[in-house]
């Protein structure tokens, strides 16, 4: 579980990327890009930025994580210890999502990936914020679902040239974020369900 | 110095990887994956040859020189976009791939010359202009479709400056259109690449020679070789010394557009027609040459060759006989044939001692052994080190095993006569081996931390990535500060060359960081295991070898990652042609368009890049730690289940005596010929 300070470091460190990429943003808007330029290029920009973000915040979160259970006294055993490092949970994290950036964001191949994952419980999506359970074998391109978010955004905006583009960029970089927490919280889960595991044939 | 080439010191390596194979199937031990794939990729090892020129520089002459065998027709005009690819083969065979997906094959000395003069050749209408990079830019990509009037204007007034022949404008850019015209309609039918095989020698195994259409004078050679050339262990440029100018802008212009800094280093230049010149002119020509490449080209990689002198020497051994050379001199004399070079040396030798006089005095007008030498000793210097890393890993999993076995030795002997101490000796190590692990890991976690953490470490990656971003940044600004009156053609093309440069550099810096991650691991290993009463720190070293690094770039490459678009340059594209109007103006848009995208997509790209590839590594690092830590503690396993039967422990005394001993003579020949391809390297 993480601790409350440890959260709140998180979500600091996230809202630094996302002033950032609002700053782009309203960059663009400003230079005299359309509507549609301005959405593209903070799409392309947020996955640039935020997948190889993702693994690190997936690395910070892991040891804040391994810190508190490695504290505990049934690690004082050495071979308690050895089990925990061997069991390799960052690895098994890791192996859950793909961290690569595209060549080319293809939207509609994002979307056909993406409601397959949906189709198959990989991923649920409730009012525009994605989460991911990791019950899942298939891996999860973060990337993907970064692009997703602001077609989701997008529709439930009623498209382009309608809503103001300001409010639609603040609302993508809103589920963004709400995203990436309930993301931090299923690696929380999943972290703790496999050490509830090996903690279980543990001898103190 | 060393006194065999490559292939025999490869050879000699794949021995010493055959003992030890030997030597683990004795011992019932499996070859770890790394070492099998290490050593396959020394086996199946390319070497690509890329040879560039610009027309009639004498470039198939060379070629043919080079191979000792005519295997390129020499009186055969230069092909149109097509590479062509010499390999050796069963049979003197070629096929030809259209830009459509054709496949044509055609067998025999006679059908390949008349396949290339009648379907590859350009014609003589069109000889003066671009036709590779009409090919390319405009057939190929448009396929038959309309080409955009924009599009159309733009590419003529980027191609004047391929205007070699100095045509009157008009007429060359006439000539084009209809060039245009006349072929748009055959696209798929342009052949695009060519691969001719054909029975070289043994040694020729495994070298692949790549022949390339002709440089413009912009140093242009079409999109399909620019990828031939990323992929080249060594570049020659072919030139002649002869009819040409030394300085024509050709050979600089291919420095400054088609080879990053790093190409650079595998970049020989051969000047041709050496024996036409006196001495005393050549002398002077290759000093010019020198001097005027002096900051982008080694002098010794910058030599004269006379490829015509080669080729009859080359004609003379097949001929093998001193009468049978005597007549072949004959023949061509009174066919008005004669080389007077080549027959004035024979006639010297006849008085001299023959055929080894001839030989040597030829090899020295032809100077081919130089190229050899050169090769030998700059392009081949990857697959040395490539040698000396595999002997390395082999040395450490040798050093590995030596560690268990002396470790487990120690202990049998020291309490052979009391399997109740024993017992309690084994477990003590036992729980030493699992200290050793957690501690290890958490250095390594440690270390992970310190790289990709930002938030609990010190976030190395983002900031180094940040730092690189920064100077380019500010070379950049350099850009912007230009006044308009030094902004020219090459001005477009440093900015596009720091561009590549920076994308280039991704893979260094990857190395880079990951090298140092693996190097902070080991010697953290070393730290916890420095006391001499404990395991040995090689009982425990992952060995992580360069095989591991391959594997992980190829499975970069196979995913749809940023990788593809980083290293190919993609990103910068849209920058390669400019219109010249305000140039200031121009050179300011252009800046910051390459500022956005290094902002948004370079930085980006390299630190998802770089994170990901640290991961990998860390990955294997730690899986191979698991894998030794546990292959330990199956050892003392079976020194303990053979506890209770003193001759049994007595038995795994003299087995695991036998076993070092092996291995020590292992490392000795080993360490020998390391020893020496190390100081072959650093000569």
């Amino acid at each position: 579980m993480l601790q409350s300070n440890d959260k709140k470091k998180i979500e600091n460190y996230i809202d630094k990327i996302i002033e950032s990429l609002r700053k782009d943003a309203r960059k663009s808007i400003s230079s005299g890009m359309s509507d549609k330029q301005v959405i593209n290029k903070i799409t392309i920009t947020t996955v640039n930025k935020f997948t190889p973000e993702s693994k690190m915040i997936l690395s910070s979160t892991y040891n804040m994580l391994m810190e508190k259970t490695l504290a505990g006294s049934l690690y004082l055993n050495a071979e308690n210890k050895a089990a925990f490092y061997q069991l390799d949970i960052l690895k098994d994290l890791n192996s859950k999502f793909v961290f690569d950036i595209p060549d080319k964001i293809d939207y509609q191949e994002s979307k056909k990936e993406f409601d397959k994952w949906v189709k198959c419980g990989a991923v649920v999506v409730v009012g525009g914020i994605v989460s991911i359970p990791l019950k899942s074998l298939t891996p999860i391109g973060i990337a993907v679902i970064i692009a997703v978010i602001m077609a989701i955004v997008l529709k439930d905006d009623n498209k382009v040239g309608k809503t103001d583009i300001s409010a639609i960029i603040d609302n993508y970089l809103s589920d963004i974020k709400k995203s990436v927490f309930l993301w931090i919280e299923s690696v929380e889960k999943y972290y703790d369900e496999k050490i509830a595991i090996l903690e279980k044939g543990m001898k103190a | 110095m060393i006194t065999k080439d490559y292939k025999q010191n490869k050879k000699q390596v794949l021995n010493l990887y055959e003992e030890y194979k030997k030597s683990c199937a004795s011992s019932g031990k499996k070859v770890s994956d790394n070492i099998i794939d290490q050593a396959k990729k020394i086996m199946d090892e390319v070497f690509n040859l890329m040879i560039v020129g610009e027309a009639k520089s004498g470039k198939s002459t060379f070629i043919n020189a080079y191979l000792g065998r005519e295997v390129v027709p020499m009186d055969v005009r230069q092909c149109t976009s097509a590479i062509i690819k010499i390999k050796r083969g069963d049979e003197f065979k070629l096929v030809a791939k259209t830009a459509a997906g054709g496949r044509t094959t055609v067998t025999g000395y006679e059908k390949i010359r008349d396949f290339l003069k009648y379907h590859a050749a350009i014609s003589d209408k069109y000889r003066n202009i671009p036709i590779t990079t009409i090919n390319n830019e405009i057939l190929i990509k448009y396929k038959g479709g309309k080409i955009p009037k924009h599009i159309m204007d733009t590419f003529l007034e980027a191609e004047a400056k391929d205007n070699l022949f100095n045509m009157n404008l008009d007429e060359y850019n006439n000539l084009i259109i209809s060039y245009i015209r006349e072929n748009r309609d055959a696209w798929g039918k342009i052949i695009t690449e060519i691969e001719i095989t054909y029975p070289l020698p043994e040694e020729m195994q495994g070298i692949t020679l790549i022949d390339s259409p002709g440089v413009g004078a912009g140093g242009n050679v079409g999109k399909i070789a620019e990828e031939y050339i990323k992929n080249a262990n060594a570049i020659i440029f072919v030139k002649s010394l002869n009819g040409q100018a030394l300085e024509s802008s050709s050979f600089m212009n291919f420095l400054r557009n088609n080879c990053t800094d790093r190409k650079k280093e595998s970049l020989f230049l051969v000047l041709t027609g050496k024996s036409n010149l006196s001495g005393s002119d050549y002398a002077s020509l290759k000093e010019q040459a020198e001097a005027m490449y002096k900051n982008d080209i080694r002098a010794e990689k910058i030599i004269g060759v006379d490829s015509k002198v080669q080729l009859f020497l080359n004609m003379c051994k097949e001929l093998g006989t001193e009468e049978s050379i005597d007549e072949f001199f004959e023949q061509l004399d009174e066919s008005d044939e004669n080389f007077p070079p080549a027959s004035n040396c024979w006639l010297r030798a006849a008085k001299k001692g023959g055929m080894s006089v001839f030989e040597e005095k030829m090899g020295e007008m032809s100077n081919f052994y130089s190229v050899y030498a050169a090769l030998e000793k700059f392009a081949r210097v990857a697959n040395y080190i490539q040698l000396i890393d595999f002997l390395e890993n082999l040395e450490k999993e040798y050093q590995r095993y030596l560690g268990v076995y002396s470790s487990v030795l120690n202990e049998a002997k020291e309490s052979v006569d009391d399997p109740e101490a024993l017992e309690d000796r084994i477990k003590t190590k036992k729980k030493e081996i699992s200290e050793v692990y957690s501690k290890i890991n958490e250095g390594i976690n440690e270390i992970y931390k310190k790289y990709t953490d930002n938030i609990n470490g010190e976030g190395v990656i983002m900031n180094e990535a940040e730092k690189k971003k920064e100077v380019y940044e500010e070379k950049l600004v350099n850009f912007n500060k230009l006044p308009e009156y030094e902004i020219n053609d090459s001005t477009f093309s440093s900015m596009k060359k720091m561009t590549f440069d920076a994308i280039d550099e991704t893979k260094a810096f990857r190395r880079e960081i990951a090298d140092r991650v693996i190097e902070e691991c080991n010697k953290k290993l070393i730290q916890y295991t420095d006391d001499p009463s404990k395991i040995p720190a090689e009982a425990y070293n992952p060995n992580f070898t360069e095989a591991d690094f391959e594997n992980i770039d190829e499975e970069a490459k196979e995913q749809t990652s940023g990788y593809k678009d980083v290293e190919s340059g993609l990103t910068f594209k849209s920058v390669e042609r400019v219109p010249y109007h305000h140039l200031k103006e121009h050179v300011k848009l252009v800046s910051n368009s390459i500022s956005d995208r290094l902002n948004d997509e370079i930085i980006p790209k390299m630190t998802d890049n770089v994170v990901n590839y640290v991961n990998k590594c860390t990955e294997i690092y730690k899986a191979q730690l698991t894998m030794h830590k546990q292959e330990l503690e199956d050892e003392y396993q079976k020194l303990l289940e053979d506890q209770k039967n003193n001759d049994n422990i007595r038995v795994n005394i003299e087995d695991l005596e036998g076993k070092i001993k092996g291995i020590q003579h292992g490392l000795g020949t080993l360490g020998e010929l390391k020893g020496e391809l190390k100081n072959y390297v650093a000569e």
